[in-house]
C-alpha cells in the first residue's frame, strides 16, 4: 500500500500478571487505506481486542502497557504522542464502537444529551444546536422516532437499538476511521444483520475506513475488503478476503473454517481443531499452533515462522505458516 | 416401558410466566409471559432443536421442562407421565432421567468443589444410583467418555479452560444416566474450534447412550447440524415446526425465512441466490405482546386478519406445521 | 441513612471479567491474563493482616497467661498501696507496671482479668448473633416472599431500639450476669448477619451452579448446606470480624454504666468506670484500660478490612 492512512508496525502490548508476563500482542504489524475495511478476526486470547485497545490508546495501566512498535496515522506516531493528544484525537480521527453499548453508555445521562455533548465539547456547539444535531444523527442509524427518544435514557433502549446510538455517538465527528469491537456479538441474528448493514451503509457513504473485530468467519464476510486472522497474539494470515477464505494459507483459519456448521448442504461431522489455544504466559517454543497443527514437521517446533506471500496472490496474501503451499494445495479438509 | 415411536417428551399446551409486582406494596401488576401455549414431541434418542432469539422463551421452556421454573398451565409427559402432577417420589424418579447443560461454563460449576465433588454430588443426592465406593472409579469413567485426563478428577473448575469446563457439565448431566439431556446454549459461549469438538462430543454421545437432546440455541448453524427436527420461537411461541430439512430448505413462515437468511455465512458468494430479509424494529414486549399474530409488527405481509385472528400451528404448506395465515415457500425478492 | 448491606453483593470476583485477553472463553488455564495491577497492595493487605492478628494475638495470650502469673482477687484491697502510678514497686515485691486503683489492686493483673471477660463475651456472643442472624438471612433470602418481609421488618425494628435501652431493661430484670450480657448483645447484633446474609442468598440462589445442582434433584437442605453456604462463608468470616470489635466495645460499654459484668467478674468497661472519678490524680486506672480496649477494638478493624479486601474487594462500601 502505498500511501495508507493508518500503519501498524511491529505493535507489541504486554500484561504483566501474577504468574508472570503475557505478550498479549506480539509484533503485529497491519496498513488500512482510506475507505478500506479490514476484519480482524481470532478466538478468545487472540489479541485482536487487545490491537483495538492500543489503536485507542485504551490498553488498561498499569497491566497492561504497549512495549514496542509504531501506530502511524497520516504519517504521525501516535504511541509517540502525549495520551491528552491521542484523545484529542478520539473522536474526529479514529473511534470506537464496543461490544457492549449498555456498559458504554452513562446510565444517567439522556441518550441526546450524550451525542449531542460530542459537539458541545468538540465542536462548540450551542444547546439547542447539540440537540438537533443528536436527533439527526439518531435519525440516520435508523432509531425510530428520533425526536421524541432523544430525551429516553439508555436503559429504555433496547440491545440494537443502543447499539445504534453508540454508533451515532462513533460518527457523529465523522471520524476517518472506525473501529467496531465485536459490535454485533451481544445482539440477536436479526438485529445483527441491521446493525451490520447499517456500518456497510456508513461506510460507503462517508468513505470511512473500517477495522471491525470479530470472532465470527461469517459476520464480517458480508463487509470487510481484506481480513487478517489473529492466533496467540500474532497475526496468522492476512489478504484479500476471498483469498483467505478461499485459498487458505494458514491451517488454523483452515481449520476455523471447518469448524463452523454449514448452512446449507449435506450434514457431515465437524472436523474441529484438536486441543485448545496455548497458554500465553508457556507459549509453544517455534509456532504457535503447532500442537495443534495436523501439518506441523520439524521446523515448526524450533523455527517461528513470519507472514510470508502465499503463491496464488503474493503481492496481498500472507501466511504465518512453514507449509503454507501444502495448506493451499490442500484446501478440502480430510 | 414406551415404545421408540411413542414421544420420550411432550409436551403440551406449556404457559409459563412471571408475575410482575410493583415496587411498593409487591402487588401483582401484571405478568411477562414467557412460555404461552407451547407444544411439541421429542421422540427418544433424537434431537429438538428448539430456536428463537432472546424474548422467545426458549430458556424458560426448558426451565420450565426441567423444573426450575413454575408453569401456570399445561402439561409436560415424560415417558407418558405428566411431571407437573406426579407425586413427589415418581416425580424424583423421572426427573432423574433428565438433566441439563447450562450455557456458560464458568457459571454452572461450583467453584469450591473439585470435578469429583461436582459430578459425583449427583449420587450425594440421589443415594443408590452408585455406591460410595464406586464413586472414584465412575467419575473417572465419566471424565474419559467426554474426553478429559480422568486423572484431573481433583482439579478445581478455575483450573480448566472453557470448553473443557463444558465437558465437565456434560459429565455431570450424565452422572445419573438420564434418558433425554437439555442443551440450554450449550456451545454458544464457546469459541468456534471448540465448539466444534463439543459438538462432535454430543454426537457420539447420543450414539453411544441413545439419548434424547432438546437442544437449545440461537445459533442456526449449529441446531441445523445437530437437530433431526426443529421447532422455531417467537415471543413465547412455536411459530413452524418440522424435520430439520423442512425447516431449513423450505421454511414457509415468514419468521423462519427472515431467520435463515439473517445468518451470516462465510461464503456469501457461493450463495449468490441468497436474500438477506432485514426485518424492522426489535422483538415486541412479553408483557404486552401483540393481538392476533404475535410477529405482525415486523412482518412485511401483514395484514389485518393478522391483527384480530391468532393463527393455530397447522399442517399449511410444505408437510410441516406453521403457524402464518399466508404461508409461502419462496421469499419475496 | 446509608443502608449498604441491602444491596446485592456481586459474587466471587475474578473469572472472566477481569482477563484482559478478552471475554470469558478459552483462555489457557489457571491464572494466566490476570492483572496484578493490585499486587502491592496485596502485599500491605498481607501485612495488614498479619499484624492485626498479632496483636489479638496477645491480647489472647495475656487473657489466657495472664491471670495465672498475676493473681487477681476482686475482692481483696490493700489500701497502703493505693492509687500507685505506673512503675511502683508494690510491698508485695513486684512491680505495678500500669500502677494501681483506688483499693490497691495491680491495674495491669486487672486487665488481664478483664480480657478474659471481653473475649469470652466477644466470641459467645458472635457465635449467638451468627447462628441467628445467618439463620434469619437464609430464610429470609432463599423462601422470599412474606417471611422475608417479615423478617426483614422484625430486622428494622431491632435497629430503631437503642441496645442500651434493651440493656436495662434485661438487667433490671434478670440482674448482671454475663450470661445476660451476651444475650442482650446478640440481639443487637444478629442483624448485620441477616442483612449479609440474606443479600448474598438473593445473588446466590439462583446462579448456575445452584440452579445445576437443583436439577440433580437436591433438596433445600442440600443447596442450603452445600452449595450457598459455603460460597458465603468469606463475608462473612469479614462481618464476624468487624462485629467482634463492635462487640467488645459495646460490652465495655455496658460494663462501664453498670449494666454489664457483675462487680465479682471485673471487665475493661468496670475498670474504667472505677477510675473516672480519679482522673485528676491518677489518671491511669482509666486511660490505660482504656488505650488497651481502643488497640483491640482497632486491630479487629483493621482485620476485618484486610480480610474484605482479600475475599471481595467489591464488599468495601460496607
Amino acid at each position: 500500500m502505498d500511501n495508507p492512512l493508518l500503519s501498524v508496525q511491529d505493535l507489541t502490548v504486554r500484561f504483566r500478571t501474577r504468574a508472570g508476563t503475557v505478550t498479549a500482542v506480539d509484533q503485529v504489524s497491519f496498513d488500512l487505506a482510506e475507505g478500506e475495511t479490514l476484519a480482524i478476526l481470532g478466538e478468545t486470547g487472540s489479541g485482536k481486542s487487545v490491537t483495538a485497545q492500543a489503536l485507542m490508546g485504551l490498553v488498561p495501566r498499569p497491566a497492561g502497557q504497549v512495549s514496542g512498535g509504531r501506530i502511524l496515522y497520516d504519517g504521525t506516531d501516535l504511541l509517540a504522542r502525549p495520551r491528552s493528544e491521542t484523545r484529542r484525537l478520539n473522536g474526529t480521527e479514529l473511534a470506537m464502537v464496543f461490544q457492549d453499548p449498555l456498559s458504554s453508555l452513562n446510565p444517567v445521562f439522556r441518550v441526546g444529551a450524550q451525542i449531542g455533548e460530542l459537539f458541545r465539547r468538540r465542536r462548540g456547539a450551542s444547546r439547542s444546536e447539540a440537540r438537533r444535531k443528536a436527533i439527526e444523527l439518531m435519525d440516520r442509524v435508523g432509531i425510530p422516532a428520533a425526536a421524541r427518544r432523544v430525551d429516553d435514557y439508555p436503559h429504555q433502549f433496547s440491545g440494537g437499538m443502543r447499539q445504534r446510538v453508540m454508533i451515532a455517538m462513533a460518527i457523529a465527528l465523522q471520524p476517518r476511521v472506525l473501529i467496531a469491537d465485536e459490535p454485533t456479538t451481544a445482539l440477536d441474528v436479526t438485529v445483527q444483520a441491521q446493525v451490520m448493514a447499517l456500518l456497510a451503509e456508513l461506510k460507503a457513504e462517508h468513505r470511512m475506513a473500517m477495522i471491525l473485530i470479530s470472532h465470527d468467519l461469517g459476520v464480517v464476510a458480508g463487509v470487510a475488503d481484506r481480513v487478517m486472522l489473529m492466533y496467540a497474539g500474532r497475526v496468522a494470515e492476512t489478504g484479500g478476503l476471498r483469498e483467505v477464505y478461499e485459498t487458505t494459507g494458514h491451517p488454523y483459519t483452515r481449520g476455523l473454517m471447518a469448524s463452523i456448521p454449514a448452512l446449507d448442504g449435506p450434514r457431515e461431522r465437524l472436523a474441529p481443531i484438536k486441543g485448545s489455544p496455548p497458554d500465553l504466559m508457556r507459549p509453544p517454543a517455534g509456532c504457535a499452533f503447532r500442537p495443534r497443527c495436523e501439518f506441523a514437521t520439524g521446523i515448526c517446533g524450533t523455527e517461528r515462522p513470519e507472514l510470508m506471500p502465499v503463491p496464488a496472490r503474493p503481492e496481498s496474501h500472507r501466511a504465518a505458516c512453514h507449509h503454507a503451499k501444502e495448506v493451499v494445495a490442500d484446501v478440502v479438509p480430510g | 416401558m414406551s415404545s421408540p415411536a411413542d414421544p420420550l417428551l411432550s409436551v403440551r399446551d406449556l404457559h409459563t410466566g412471571f408475575p410482575i409486582r410493583s415496587a411498593l406494596l409487591r402487588r401483582k401488576v401484571g405478568t411477562v409471559q414467557a412460555v404461552s401455549g407451547v407444544s411439541f414431541d421429542l421422540p427418544a434418542g433424537r434431537t429438538l432443536g428448539l430456536v428463537g432469539e432472546s424474548g422467545s422463551g426458549k430458556t424458560t421452556l426448558a426451565r420450565t421442562v426441567i423444573g426450575l421454573a413454575p408453569p401456570e398451565s399445561g402439561q409436560v409427559l415424560f415417558d407418558g407421565r405428566d411431571l407437573l402432577t406426579l407425586p413427589g417420589a415418581d416425580l424424583r424418579q423421572a426427573r432423574r432421567q433428565m438433566q441439563m447443560v447450562f450455557q456458560d461454563p464458568y457459571a454452572s460449576l461450583n467453584p469450591r468443589l473439585t470435578v469429583e465433588q461436582i459430578i459425583s454430588e449427583a449420587w450425594l443426592v440421589n443415594p443408590g444410583v452408585v455406591p460410595r465406593n464406586r464413586w472414584a472409579t465412575e467419575v473417572k469413567d465419566l471424565l474419559a467418555r467426554v474426553g478429559l485426563n480422568p486423572d484431573h478428577a481433583d482439579r478445581y473448575p478455575h483450573q480448566f479452560s472453557g470448553g473443557q469446563r463444558q465437558r465437565v457439565g456434560i459429565a455431570r448431566a450424565l452422572a445419573l444416566r438420564p434418558r433425554l439431556v437439555i442443551c440450554d446454549e450449550a456451545v454458544s459461549a464457546l469459541d468456534v474450534s471448540v465448539q466444534a469438538q463439543v459438538l462432535n462430543l454430543l454426537v457420539d454421545l447420543q450414539a453411544e447412550l441413545g439419548l434424547s437432546f432438546l437442544f437449545i440455541a440461537h445459533d442456526l448453524s449449529v441446531v441445523r447440524h445437530i437437530s433431526d427436527e426443529v421447532a422455531v420461537m417467537y415471543l413465547g411461541k412455536v411459530v413452524e415446526t418440522g424435520t430439520t430439512e423442512q425447516i431449513f430448505t423450505a421454511p414457509v413462515h415468514p419468521y423462519t425465512q427472515a431467520l435463515l437468511s439473517a445468518v451470516p455465512v462465510p461464503r456469501p458468494w457461493a450463495a449468490p441466490q441468497r436474500k438477506q430479509i432485514l426485518l424492522t424494529g426489535d422483538i415486541p414486549s412479553p408483557v404486552s405482546p401483540p393481538s392476533g399474530c404475535r410477529f405482525r409488527t415486523r412482518c412485511w405481509k401483514a395484514q389485518e386478519r393478522c391483527a384480530t385472528e391468532e393463527p393455530a400451528l397447522a399442517d399449511r404448506l410444505g408437510g410441516h406445521s406453521s403457524a402464518c395465515h399466508f404461508p409461502e415457500m419462496t421469499v419475496p425478492a | 441513612m446509608d443502608r449498604p448491606t441491602e444491596q446485592v453483593l456481586p459474587q466471587s470476583a475474578g473469572e472472566a471479567a477481569d482477563d484482559p485477553i478478552g471475554p470469558a472463553g478459552d483462555l489457557p488455564p489457571d491464572d494466566a491474563g490476570r492483572p496484578t495491577a493490585g499486587r502491592t497492595r496485596g502485599k500491605i493487605g498481607q501485612v495488614r493482616i498479619i499484624a492485626s492478628l498479632s496483636v489479638i494475638a496477645l491480647y489472647v495470650v495475656a487473657a489466657v497467661v495472664g491471670p495465672i502469673l498475676l493473681k487477681y482477687d476482686p475482692v481483696a484491697t490493700d489500701l497502703g498501696s493505693r492509687l500507685k502510678p505506673p512503675g511502683t514497686l508494690l510491698p508485695g515485691g513486684h512491680t505495678a507496671v500500669f500502677g494501681t486503683d483506688q483499693v490497691g489492686q495491680d491495674v495491669l493483673a486487672q486487665m488481664m482479668q478483664g480480657a478474659r471477660v471481653s473475649i469470652t463475651v466477644g466470641v459467645a456472643t458472635l457465635v449467638l448473633a451468627g447462628v441467628i442472624g445467618v439463620t434469619t438471612g437464609i430464610a429470609a433470602g432463599y423462601f422470599g416472599g412474606w417471611l422475608d418481609a417479615v423478617l426483614m421488618r422484625l430486622a428494622d425494628v431491632q435497629l430503631t431500639f437503642p441496645s442500651i435501652l434493651l440493656a436495662i431493661f434485661v438487667a433490671s430484670i434478670l440482674g448482671p450476669s454475663v450470661g445476660n450480657v451476651v444475650i442482650v448483645l446478640a440481639i443487637s447484633n444478629w442483624v448485620t448477619f441477616a442483612r449479609v446474609t440474606r443479600s448474598q442468598v438473593l445473588g446466590l440462589k439462583n446462579r448456575d451452579f445452584v440452579d445445576a445442582t437443583r436439577t440433580l434433584g437436591a433438596r433445600t437442605w442440600h443447596l442450603v448446606t452445600r452449595s450457598i453456604l459455603p460460597s458465603m462463608m468469606a463475608p462473612i468470616l469479614v462481618v464476624a470480624t468487624v462485629e467482634l470489635g463492635h462487640v467488645v466495645l459495646a460490652e465495655a460499654s455496658l460494663s462501664f454504666l453498670g449494666l454489664g459484668t457483675p462487680a465479682s467478674t471485673p471487665s475493661w468497661g468496670m475498670t474504667i468506670a472505677n477510675g473516672r472519678n480519679y482522673l485528676s490524680n491518677a489518671w491511669w486506672i482509666s486511660t490505660i484500660p482504656g488505650i488497651g480496649l481502643a488497640i483491640l477494638v482497632i486491630s479487629f478493624g483493621v482485620l476485618g478490612d484486610a480480610l474484605r479486601d482479600r475475599f471481595d474487594p467489591r464488599l468495601r462500601s460496607m
